[in-house]
């Protein structure tokens, strides 16, 4: 008896809680409606922040065909209950005000200010990870979620991967918390006040403007195909097993990542080879600095490193990567921050209008940056989710976005023993995925594909 | 996630028939099921929302059309400017409405653009009688600069794109029948030298296409004729 009693109870209380979600809901769309009308252009009470180092760039170079947008997901066990996603969403951006705010242009720079209103959450109806388009009134982040999914969609300029990784950690805290579930092994709490440390400018933190580096800027192969319309873009995404694949991995005493970059290597290699392309295949590989430096910035924090193929056989690029690998050190990472920092600090270039300096930026960015890698692979590492809700989540996605050069993208996450890996496609071949995902099934990796490509 | 694929040794998503990668058969009895997608993103409300937005536009032009052939016709009792708007109506939606609605390629939007302003123009100058300013001036520079936009969209884009080639193919033609006609039945009608102009720039500019991208043009014609 007592039982029903209880259950009738928390209906009734579920019920109550809903009409008034509700209800606040509709209020809270009229309230955005009327703030976005009368959100005048000299609002000098908004709060500001300055574009982190890395940051600045994305701006300049984003276009439909270069969009800056990646994209996390986490897959749940049950259905997403979007009400309480709304509530959960709002109250992270109350925690986080530097993530709610829209992209404006200053004279000399661009910088982000808050927004007096929230992200809406949205189902998710389109092709992933669209363009943000240059609008001070709008959010440069998307929360939505489909079925099972919770999808976060992120500028570049707001964070990096890792980055964006503890805001959707945050977010599910918060989505659970919602539903009832208090995660207890988090040091995360909803009710503190945002802390310096995780929007702080680490590039300019640690910069010591002391020891430069020098750029790489040999091309390497691009990718080839038949391009798909701006607007779509291809998304795979294969499930495999950590320890299943840290198993295999061992046998050739290599790493998760050296493993499969080599074996991605070897995939556009084969392709490079019917199109007789002299140029070498390199893969762009972004260096958390976080654990280097000890910052908890949620900002962009990372170090572009590019790794060459220098072997055709297996276990020799293996040996080689390892040996690239292991030479990325803490000095080599700030000797790229102070070489990319610096610039920053140059007199002649601060004063410069930012209508030039992104003109300037955006040919820098094609000339130097865009055909110096064949294919990006960001491994954002495990996540360690709170113990209460692991259960909870069946596994993490990450992806990358559309590129104007790269084709074909590739990213993984790990979580609960399910390691994602997520490669995102421009192009309608898809014989390089393919043979990627063959390479791995061929030592006896167990994979799942799930793609929104139509057969 | 049941189905495997035996050729890519992948386990592939339970609702679908085929494998996304090879394309092989993986499940026979989905073949027969209604399509149900379980993965994002909704194809259907896009192409809803696209065939609906074409269907508001056409129904509007038409509406358009009729409000003002039949005010024209019961109120001044005439029909002098009820075929001007209708061909331009038609021209707005075939020309710029349609491209944009179906998201043509730039190259075939000019093409389009090309052979149907030559066809509007040539109408209004034999339904007006006011013969010469269009074939004198106004065809003559469409066709250059769309000739000369082909040529830069050619060049600076890595690919081959079929449209771009055949659309800088009729430019030449419509040119050199201009030209012709100039020359021959027009002749001391119209001002030769500005289709003699637009001739020689879409030739030389089609001429210096074929020879930067005559691999790729080859190879799309073989593609595109069975050779």
């Amino acid at each position: 008896m007592k039982g029903n009693i209880v259950k009738i109870e928390e209906k009734i209380h579920k019920e109550k809680v809903k009409s008034e979600h509700l209800a606040s809901s509709t209020r809270k769309k009229n309230q955005v409606r009327a703030i976005q009308q009368n959100y005048s252009d000299n609002d000098n009470d908004a709060k500001w922040w300055r574009l982190d180092n890395a940051a600045l760039l994305f701006p300049a170079v984003t276009s439909k065909k270069v969009t800056n947008v990646f994209r996390l997901a986490a897959n749940l066990k049950e259905p997403v209950d979007k009400d309480a996603l709304q509530r959960a969403s709002d109250k992270l951006f109350e925690r986080l005000p530097a993530l709610n705010v829209g992209l404006r242009n200053g004279l000399f720079w661009s910088y982000f200010e808050e927004l007096p209103y929230m992200p809406q959450v949205k189902e998710e109806r389109s092709y992933p990870m669209q363009q943000f388009k240059k609008n001070r009134k709008k959010h440069l982040l998307r929360i939505m979620y489909y079925k099972n999914k919770i999808i976060l969609e992120i500028f570049h300029s707001i964070a990096d991967g890792v980055g964006a990784s503890k805001i959707l950690t945050y977010l599910l805290i918060a989505y659970f918390m919602e539903l009832g579930i208090k995660p207890i092994s988090t040091d995360f709490d909803l009710n503190d006040f945002q802390k310096e440390e995780e929007i702080e400018d680490s590039f300019s933190k640690y910069a010591d403007l002391k020891t430069f580096e020098k750029r790489d800027s040999e091309k390497a192969y691009q990718i080839k195909g038949s391009p798909l319309p701006y607007d779509k873009l291809y998304e795979y995404l294969a499930f495999t097993s950590i320890s299943q694949i840290k198993e295999v991995a061992k046998k050739y005493n290599a790493g998760m990542t050296e493993f499969l970059i080599a074996n991605l290597m070897l995939a556009i290699y084969s392709e490079k080879q019917v199109y007789g392309d002299k140029k070498p295949v390199k893969i762009n590989l972004p260096i958390d600095l976080r654990r280097r430096f000890e910052s908890q910035t949620l900002r962009n924090f990372v170090s572009i490193k590019y790794l060459k193929m220098n072997a055709i056989d297996f276990e020799e690029l293996l040996i080689d990567l390892k040996k690239q690998i292991a030479e990325i050190s803490t000095e080599s990472c700030l000797k790229s921050i102070n070489t990319n920092v610096k610039i920053q600090k140059v007199f002649y270039v601060k004063i410069v209008p930012l209508v030039i300096k992104n003109i300037l930026m955006r040919l820098s960015y094609s000339w130097f940056a865009e055909n110096s890698f064949s294919c990006p692979f960001s491994n954002i590492g495990y996540i360690n989710l709170p113990v209460e809700i692991k259960d909870k989540v069946k596994s993490l996605e990450f992806t990358n976005g559309r590129n104007k050069t790269n084709a074909i993208s590739v990213g993984c996450i790990g979580c609960n023993d399910t390691l994602t890996i997520g490669i995102s496609s421009k192009i309608k071949e898809q014989s390089i995925i393919t043979n990627f995902l063959k390479r791995l099934t061929s030592f006896g990796i167990k994979i799942e594909l799930s793609t929104n490509k139509r057969v | 996630m049941e189905n495997f694929c035996n050729s890519c040794n992948l386990y592939v998503e339970s609702d679908r028939s085929h494998c996304p990668l090879c394309g092989k058969c993986v499940n026979e009895d989905n073949l027969n099921k209604a399509r149900k997608f379980n993965y994002f993103p909704d194809y259907k409300w896009h192409k809803k929302r696209k065939n609906v937005a074409t269907l508001i536009v056409l129904v509007s032009l038409v509406l358009f059309d009729l409000i003002f052939c039949l005010g024209e016709f019961l109120f001044f009792n005439q029909f002098n400017i009820g075929p001007y708007v209708l061909v331009g109506t038609a021209y707005i939606y075939v020309a710029c409405i349609l491209p944009s609605l179906q998201m043509w390629s730039f190259s075939a939007i000019s093409f389009s653009q090309v052979v149907l302003t030559t066809l509007l123009f040539v109408f209004i100058e034999f339904y007006s009688n006011t013969f010469g300013w269009a074939i004198n001036f106004v065809i003559p520079s469409f066709i250059l600069a769309s000739s000369i936009a082909i040529y830069i969209v050619n060049l600076s884009r890595g690919y081959y794109a079929r449209s771009n080639f055949y659309s800088s193919l009729c430019c030449v033609i419509i040119s050199s029948v201009l030209f012709a006609l100039s020359l021959t039945i027009f002749k001391g009608v119209v001002r030769i030298w500005p289709t003699l102009v637009s001739f020689v720039v879409s030739v030389v500019l089609f001429i210096t296409l074929f020879v930067f991208k005559r691999k790729k043009i080859i190879k799309g014609l073989k593609k595109d004729f069975n050779w």
